[in-house]
């Protein structure tokens, strides 16, 4: 199998400079809010998710060499084959995303990274540790290499992707150009993402491209008059890194152990975040229809009645 | 071995990116002002939240809301520079213990912070101790 780098290696030490540089203009202009111990837990979390990925790589790596065999086509290494791969990268992350919310077997493991009530550089390096119990490489990471895309180039994809995805973590930038806002994934249209306003949940689940939201209706633009309130329904009021990786998880154990039936049992793990048998819980989509705001809501800038004619 | 070093060396980083932050400082410890903003912090928080009496701890870091016409009972409590929020009821409490007028509070839950509460006097304390705890 092709060696390539770990394109996520190489960034770290930038990833360390923007977080500096950010912490600075934060203390200089107050655009963004850092609290050591919450920075802290958010770095812990990344550096162990980096300690995990290197303890399981070999498992994800047999995996992916398993499946080489039963490719479709064979893709090679062409520049344009580049391109496809990382756009259709992205199109898997936004459904791997999707599900991460969605599936409560797979937020046990995402909720991490949603559980800090800050958002800047730190939280993008808020990070799970036990991602290889989701299996999610066994669902998710099977599809790229039986079309034929070279296991090397999915995972170096992967990488940039996810490097891709540290920058927008931030408060500092506002909105950028609207041909950008309208087809990349922003640092506005992330913080909706990270929002538990009623009307921001489970909506923005793109990597790179927004587009993917844009298509399947679950873009949410971010409202001038809802200004974003960070992290999850029930929020965490511990920095304790081994405590913000197994709450959900914990969660999972005790409820199927209190399960009255198999079927509950089997709902606890794998029903929406939030499912409980008398609805005593509240689901994202509970929670929406509680609020009025079941559908996205189109910001007032770009409602028809503010619209300005073209000349 | 080169795993080892990456790990090192991020290791190192962050204990030097959280010194930063501590020396350069920036944020403000958080406060519950009034029993207001305390049930409106649980209304935004739990939706169908209606609150009933309260009451302030005195250094304004915590704040119990009761519920009205039901045992449940809304938790505030200051983490860092945020607040955090809970519902529960008497059996989610692992331990009230009263020390002359201060109230101390453990969870069941592991991700909510043990939760100190100083009252006016001991006999205020007591009768909180009594009412979360379902003895009342």
């Amino acid at each position: 199998m092709t060696d390539l780098p770990d394109p996520i290696q190489y960034a770290i030490p930038f990833f360390i400079l923007l977080i500096i540089a950010e912490l600075i203009y934060a203390r200089h202009t107050g655009k963004a809010k850092f609290e050591p111990r919450d920075s802290g837990a958010s770095l812990a979390m990344g550096l162990g998710n980096t300690a995990a990925g290197i303890v399981f790589a070999a498992v994800g790596a047999t995996w992916l060499a398993f499946l080489v065999p039963f490719a479709l086509f064979d893709l090679g290494w062409a520049w344009y084959v580049w391109i496809v791969c990382f756009v259709l990268d992205d199109f898997v992350y936004y459904w791997s995303h999707r599900f991460a919310h969605t599936v409560r077997w797979f937020w046990a493991d995402h909720v991490t990274h949603h559980s800090s009530q800050h958002y800047n550089l730190t939280t993008a390096l808020r990070q799970p540790w036990f991602n290889i119990f989701t299996l999610k490489f066994i669902w998710f990471g099977a599809w790229m290499i039986l079309l034929g895309f070279p296991p090397a180039m999915v995972a170096f994809c992967g990488g940039l992707n996810l490097i891709y995805q540290f920058w927008i973590h931030t408060e500092v930038i506002r909105r950028l150009p609207a041909p950008i806002e309208a087809v990349m994934n922003t640092p506005s249209h992330h913080r909706v993402h990270h929002a538990t306003n009623p009307v921001y949940l489970d909506r923005n689940y793109a990597g790179v491209f927004i587009i993917w939201d844009r298509m399947f209706g679950t873009f949410q633009a971010e409202l001038d008059e809802e200004p974003c309130r960070y992290g999850i329904v029930r929020n965490l009021g511990t920095y304790n890194p081994l405590r913000i990786a197994v709450h959900e998880w914990w969660g999972i154990i005790k409820d199927v152990a209190s399960a009255k039936s198999f079927r509950h049992a089997l709902a606890y793990i794998f029903a929406p975040p939030g499912w409980s048998p008398d609805g005593s819980r509240l689901t994202t989509r509970a929670i929406k229809k509680m609020a009025g705001v079941e559908k996205p809501v189109r910001p007032r800038r770009e409602a028809p009645q503010d619209a300005t004619p073209a000349e | 071995m080169t795993s080892l070093i990456i790990i090192l060396v991020s290791a190192v980083a962050i204990a030097a990116l959280i010194g930063l932050n501590v020396w350069m400082g920036g944020w403000t410890p958080s406060r519950v002002e009034s029993l207001e903003e305390a049930a409106a912090r649980l209304k935004q928080d739990l939706l169908a939240f209606e609150p009933a009496d309260g009451i302030i701890a005195k250094d304004h870091r915590a704040a119990i809301v009761l519920e009205k016409n039901t045992d449940r009972i809304g938790l505030v409590a200051a983490q860092g520079d945020i607040l955090v929020t809970r519902l529960i009821a008497p059996a989610d409490i692992a331990r009230a213990r009263v020390d002359d007028n201060v109230l101390s509070l453990r969870f069941h839950d592991f991700t909510f912070p043990d939760t100190r509460f100083a009252f006016d006097d001991a006999s205020a304390a007591a009768e909180w101790q009594a009412r979360l705890t379902g003895d009342r």
